[in-house]
């Protein structure tokens, strides 16, 4: 009948089972990331064939299971079979999987630190906590204001870098502005106001929910002119920090009501403290959560831009660029699946991370026995 | 209502505001030569002289409004001039900001240039000095001072003797000698432009004239993105109708036999669907229904790839029609995607809502499961429903990128990818202002679509 009181899926897998097979198979793709160089080369006992070495016989690419002659003179098969350029599937299949692993997890943790300082302050402090005076607010807003001018002009430097004498004379310059200012100024500019924290955070969330991320990516890459892995993964975490940054906020102003933050502050511990030592240890288990699904959705990110062929470079071996091959030679289906299998896998394996964290969080066990409660 | 509505417009001032100040700044951080590019596709003739190229290209570059500084207000190196940004082109611009820098020589360094640019004005009508000219040209490519000491020693050694301007070339490479590197602090100075700045004149013109014209034909970006909207919007639109009709009837059977093996397969494929990335779906697609590569059962769809008419009797809607078989694909993609999701979600909420106190009531006074459904259950739910669906209404205009590059429809990604291709940044930050106004105004649609029907989340105007 219709009201049952669980959801069921089709398989009556026990929850924790799959949390365990997603593991153990996240394990397997670390060790391959790790040791590909050991596992797919030239002569290797596992796959003797290396991801970029040309095995061309008759076609242009082999199915599944062709036998040839490897270098050290054995007669070995390709698994998985050879692509467009006679290179062995498996073996790039493996060392595509360091890519993934590298821009999946460096991005999380670029995004991870953004939204840790942009969450937390926006949430803790909100609108009505530090104060400001149009002193301070002269002086904050020239220097933002110059740091953005200095970045636009075209002029500071021809090589594209900024000119670190010209930043520090200004900033010294700033300072003897500041100290002059405070010093002489009339008691009407020393009148403060709360500095609205929350609301700026907000209105940056809004900005950058405006632009659509892929397109907003596209457009950074075409600025940069030669982009490299390392690009990739700044690009990717950079841009993404919003909706972590959502979460976090909202956590911090649930707890800011809880009476442990009250008893901490009553007690005259310093607001850092209390943020760093009492507050975001507490909110732990939403950040993993969104961290596993940030995980999933960064390697789909970077699988879609090598797919268009852009960022990841050419010479690196990276799943979407694979697959985006397979769109020309209609005829070798192992082109096609394996690559793609291996993304939706990836990315499965996170995406069951995650719900899982989810579903534990929900029912309150798991986060119990952390912080203060 | 009327209040929240102007509310919400009023809050989306500031953030068009801002979303366009940030698409100034990066386009500002582009380093291409622009005029250039843009003369050499205008001026089909080879102009006659170097003074005609330039005069050609100072006129091009007022018109675009690039002889202006940045912002309203500039912050230079105290060595470097306000009249820096008249010079042209940008590469020699660039020179002298680098020479200045080493020589802090402001009258030096720009007395040298102009004697040198009035040097090759009078050179180039003249056919047998080409060898000078070139000489004297990489001169004033020359960015840093022993490049340029250097090369001016070579003209010194080779070129001035037999030269009927050699009085000319002499009195530039005495200036260049007279240039000396020179160390010291750097004061900042801060110069105010009033209205005469790149921003103001960006912005006062509009996203859809002179400033913003596409570097691979001339013509304007807007027209550019326009057509390509066009197509974007046509696929978006029936995926999101088949969308809406689909994932509530899906929802509205699974639930209503839930628990049944075909409601559990159902999931199932969702949660799979859902799980695959689109990318990944198109592909398999092309590969394995678009050909008789795999037996001729499998010969399903139409071969990959719109193809436009060219000429001005078609339309754009006979091009659609024309293509409409070639769209059902990539349509089909999307939209089993998407489903997935929506479906998933909705489903998820009937149950979840099916549990609630008001729906225990109703099921007391006696109403058949049914009737619990459609008026109770249903109308509660669908406020997921309409959330996911409102969501989607702000992506009508972005499509989907990946789905318009695999199936090679002219659409706004493919045209992002096309100029991102041939480094036309005019285009692609228009294509970038366009669609993040397009989606705030998606979401503002869907916003009051949903304050509409369900009156308790007109408060949350903020993200929360």
């Amino acid at each position: 009948m219709m009201y049952l009181e669980k959801y069921k899926t089709f398989f009556r897998v026990p929850r924790d089972m799959v949390l365990i097979g997603a593991v153990v198979a996240l394990v397997v793709l670390v060790v391959a990331a790790i040791f590909a160089d050991v596992i797919a080369r030239d002569g290797g006992d596992f796959i003797a064939f290396s991801p970029e070495t040309s095995y061309r016989e008759t076609k242009i690419y082999q199915s599944p299971g062709f036998e040839e002659l490897a270098s050290d003179g054995t007669i070995r098969k390709h698994v998985l079979g050879t692509d467009q350029q006679g290179r062995d599937v498996a073996a790039r299949l493996i060392h595509g999987t360091r890519v993934a692993l590298l821009v999946g997890g460096g991005s999380t943790m670029i995004s991870l630190l953004i939204a840790i300082f942009l969450g937390s302050v926006a949430g803790y402090y909100g609108d009505r906590s530090i104060r400001y005076n149009l002193v301070d607010l002269f002086i904050g807003g020239g220097i933002v204001v110059m740091a953005v001018l200095l970045l636009t002009y075209n002029g500071v430097d021809v090589s594209g870098t900024i000119d670190i004498a010209n930043v520090i004379t200004i900033l010294i310059g700033m300072g003897l502005l500041l100290f002059v200012t405070i010093r002489y100024s009339p008691i009407f500019f020393s009148r403060s106001h709360y500095l609205p924290l929350d609301t700026i955070v907000v209105k940056l969330l809004e900005v950058f929910r405006a632009i659509p991320g892929l397109f907003l990516i596209l457009a950074i890459f075409s600025l940069i002119e030669k982009s490299s892995l390392w690009t990739v993964i700044w690009v990717i975490g950079i841009l993404r920090w919003g909706t972590m940054t959502r979460i976090l906020r909202a956590e911090m102003i649930r707890l800011k009501s809880e009476p442990f933050v009250a008893s901490l502050k009553v007690s005259g511990l310093p607001d850092r403290i209390i943020l760093l030592r009492h507050m975001l240890p507490n909110s732990i288990g939403p950040l993993i959560v969104s961290v596993c699904f940030y995980f999933s959705s960064a390697i789909l990110i970077e699988a879609s831009l090598s797919f268009l062929g852009i960022g990841v470079p050419i010479d690196i071996v990276s799943w979407g660029g694979m697959l985006n091959a397979s769109r020309m030679y209609i005829g070798a289906w192992w082109m096609a699946i394996f690559p793609g299998a291996l993304i939706f896998a990836t990315i499965l394996i996170f995406t069951v991370m995650g719900e899982w964290f989810k579903t534990s969080l929900k029912k309150g066990r798991w986060v119990r026995n952390l912080g203060h409660n | 209502m009327f209040r929240y509505v102007l509310r919400r417009i009023l809050l989306m001032i500031p953030t068009i505001g801002l979303v366009l100040f940030f698409a100034f700044v990066l386009q500002s951080l582009s380093r291409d030569d622009e005029v250039s590019r843009l003369i050499e596709l205008e001026g089909n003739q080879i102009y006659s002289s170097y003074g005609a190229y330039t005069d050609a290209y100072r006129l091009k570059a007022e018109q675009l409004g690039l002889l202006q500084p940045n912002f309203y207000f500039s912050i230079r190196p105290s060595y470097v001039p306000k009249e820096i940004e008249q010079w042209i082109p940008i590469r020699r611009k660039r020179g002298i900001i680098h020479l200045l820098k080493e020589t802090r020589d402001q009258k030096g360094v720009l007395e040298m240039k102009r004697n040198l640019s009035q040097l090759l004005i009078t050179l180039s009508p003249n056919p047998q000095e080409r060898t000078l000219m070139s000489a004297i040209k990489e001169l004033d490519d020359a960015n840093n001072l022993d490049l340029l000491k250097l090369r001016a020693r070579k003209i010194e050694d080779s070129y001035v003797e037999s030269s009927s301007t050699s009085r000319q070339v002499n009195v530039v490479l005495d200036q260049i000698d007279a240039l000396e590197v020179k160390k010291g602090w750097i004061l900042p100075r801060i110069d105010f432009n009033g209205r005469k700045n790149r921003l103001h004149f960006w912005l006062s013109r509009g996203i859809s004239s002179e400033p913003n014209l596409s570097l691979v034909d001339g013509s304007p970006a807007m027209d550019k993105v326009i057509s390509a909207l066009k197509w974007t919007f046509a696929l978006s639109f029936s995926t999101l109708v088949i969308i809406a009709i689909f994932s509530i009837l899906l929802a509205y059977y699974q639930v209503k036999h839930d628990g049944q093996w075909l409601d559990r397969l159902i999931s199932l494929k969702l949660y799979a669907l859902y799980a695959m990335p689109l990318f990944w779906i198109a592909t398999m697609m092309v590969v394995f229904f678009t050909t008789d590569e795999y037996g001729s059962w499998t010969n399903i769809f139409p071969s990959v790839g719109v193809e436009l008419m060219i000429g001005q009797e078609y339309s754009f809607w006979d091009q659609l029609a024309l293509n409409a078989k070639r769209l059902l694909l990539p349509i089909l993609c999307m939209s089993v995607h998407s489903l997935a999701y929506i479906t998933k979600q909705t489903k998820m909420e009937m149950i979840e809502s099916s549990q609630k106190p008001f729906v225990q009531a109703a099921r007391a006074r006696g109403l058949n499961p049914g009737q619990l459904l459609r008026r109770h259950i249903m109308p509660d739910a669908m406020v997921v429903y309409v959330t996911l669906l409102s969501g989607r209404i702000a992506s009508l205009f972005t499509g989907s990128l990946i789905i318009e590059y695999i199936f090679n429809i002219p659409g706004v990604g493919k045209l992002m990818l096309d100029s991102m291709e041939a480094s036309d940044w005019p285009v692609v930050f228009v294509i970038l202002i366009f669609v993040s106004v397009a989606t705030m105004i998606g979401y503002l649609i869907g916003d009051i679509l949903l304050a509409k029907l369900y009156p308790r989340t007109r408060k949350e105007l903020f993200v929360t």
